[in-house]
């Protein structure tokens, strides 16, 4: 087997491991860093249960090779909030009621976290936009869009 | 079994073209990968077809947005989510950003590169209509120097293109658009999100003094492979504005898209849509034309 190495930023951790060449960044982190938090639903780009942030942006880990996020940084919803706090958003979430089943809700917040790093206070037509890849079979996603505005202005007010 | 299977990455082309030029097997490039790694995951066989697979996400010569003496250049690499943040391709070619914000949902458009959209060349490609429409010429580099493609003459059927196995696209040169020049993407999609195109339309028209000097209307999936509808164009071109019949006009391009599929069992559903898709555009395109 031609393993490839790769080393990338993990949740602001240097991690560094050998992988197929074909390997999937969603079973690179969950079979190889045991971090579960990152789903599989479809594995095709269809749902966004897997989605991840990658330098920042929302991917769907189901989608990217391991082998290709050589140098850069990855952040998974373990990588989400500080030791002893929540992120704003994982609040609001709960807050709102915005996790029933939560199969979603890693990913969701993933979607999320991207658009408020980028966009200080979204406008709600920016929100759905930013959550079109995340698919909900339980909540409608309403409480999940006034989470996401919630936590945007919480943030502000820091 | 994939045993052999290799996994190379660089950020130099040439070491990439060298490697593409390499007999001995097929190496496949991967960009964002969302179109390859459904391909793989729908079929795992597919991996023995390929000696290896090769990065080319690094290669700088690839990427970027650039407005050059006569030309706009957009590199293969460019996302579509870059794409819809251009403000110089929001000013020129707003279709073609239309139709980035129209395609996937957005992780596939952080991920999905224009490069691929094209080069994997599906009936549903959303922006190869676009670039066939502003006339958008496409660049393919190999160990032999560059050749250069019209958008119009690159896919022979879905999901085959003419570019060899030893070439990379490197970028696509879109001509600048004459002043005043106006362009529309109209979308019928099945789902709002990620719903892959199941019939889509560009228009791209210059209105001068009332009467219409330039008309380029390219459907997207309504047929295998996008080209313009040259006898609606005829119709259209050199006509006062005002007296542009759109409902008349939009059964022609119905009939046009018959004409080149013949009878299927999609026509019926295909052939009223894409009907509302000419309306639509031609009636944006007579709202613009008044107001100026
Ligand atoms: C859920 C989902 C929804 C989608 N919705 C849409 C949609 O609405 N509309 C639409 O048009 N598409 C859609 N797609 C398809 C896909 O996202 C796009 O086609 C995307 O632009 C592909 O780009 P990529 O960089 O990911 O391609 P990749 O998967 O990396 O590559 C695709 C093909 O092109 C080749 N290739 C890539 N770059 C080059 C290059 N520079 N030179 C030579 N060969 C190259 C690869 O070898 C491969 O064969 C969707 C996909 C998914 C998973
Ligand atoms: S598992 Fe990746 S999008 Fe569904
Ligand atoms: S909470 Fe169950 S899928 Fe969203």
């Amino acid at each position: 087997m031609s393993k490839v190495k790769v080393a990338f930023t993990l949740n602001d951790q240097e991690v560094s491991l050998l992988v197929q060449p074909e390997e999937r960044l969603l079973d690179t982190i969950r079979d190889r860093l045991n971090l579960t938090g990152t789903k599989e639903g479809c594995g095709v780009g269809e749902c966004g249960a897997c989605t991840v942030m990658l330098d920042g942006q929302a991917v769907n880990s189901c989608l990217v090779l391991t082998a290709q996020v050589y140098g850069r940084e990855v952040r998974t919803v373990e990588g989400l909030g500080g030791e002893e706090e929540l992120d704003k958003l994982q609040q609001a979430f709960i807050d709102h009621q915005a996790v029933q089943c939560g199969f979603c809700t890693p990913g969701m917040l993933m979607s999320a976290r991207a658009l408020l790093d980028d966009t200080g206070s979204p406008t709600r037509e920016e929100i759905k936009t930013a959550l079109d890849g995340n698919l909900c079979r339980c909540t409608g996603y309403k409480q999940i869009v006034e989470a996401v505005e919630a936590a945007a202005e919480a943030e502000e007010v820091d | 079994m994939t045993e052999d299977i290799k996994f190379f990455q660089t950020d130099n082309l040439e070491a990439a073209l060298e490697l593409l030029a390499d007999s001995s097997g097929v190496i496949k490039p991967v960009a964002g990968g969302t179109d390859l790694m459904v391909k793989i995951r729908e079929d795992r066989e597919l991996l023995q077809e390929f000696a290896g697979i090769l990065d080319i996400t690094n290669i700088s010569e690839l990427q970027g947005i650039a407005e050059e003496q006569d030309f706009v250049r957009i590199g293969a690499l460019v996302t579509h989510r870059e794409i819809i943040k251009s403000e110089l391709l929001q000013e020129k070619y707003p279709a073609l950003v239309e139709a980035a914000r129209a395609l996937g949902s957005t992780p596939i458009r952080n991920r999905g590169t224009i490069g691929g959209n094209v080069c994997n060349a599906a009936a549903c490609a959303d922006t190869l209509g676009p670039l066939v429409a502003f006339e958008a010429e496409v660049v393919l580099a190999s160990q032999a120097g560059e050749r250069v493609v019209p958008a119009g003459d690159l896919v022979e059927k879905p999901y085959q293109t003419v570019i060899r196995q030893d070439e990379l696209l490197r970028y696509f040169r879109l001509p600048l658009p004459a002043e005043g020049t106006f362009s529309s993407f109209q979308k019928i999609g099945r789902r709002q999100a990620a719903a892959i195109t199941r019939i889509s339309l560009v228009l791209v028209a210059r209105v001068s003094q009332g009467t219409v000097e330039h008309i380029r209307i390219v459907p997207g999936s309504a047929i295998p492979v996008p080209e313009p509808f040259t006898a609606l164009e005829k119709r259209i071109k050199g006509q006062k504005i005002g007296e542009i019949d759109s409902k008349e006009l939009s059964a022609l391009a119905g009939e046009e898209m018959v004409k080149i599929t013949g009878e299927r069992w999609s026509t019926p559903y295909k052939k009223p849509a894409l009907a509302t898709l000419v309306r639509r555009a031609l009636v944006e395109l007579k709202e613009v034309a008044d107001n100026e």
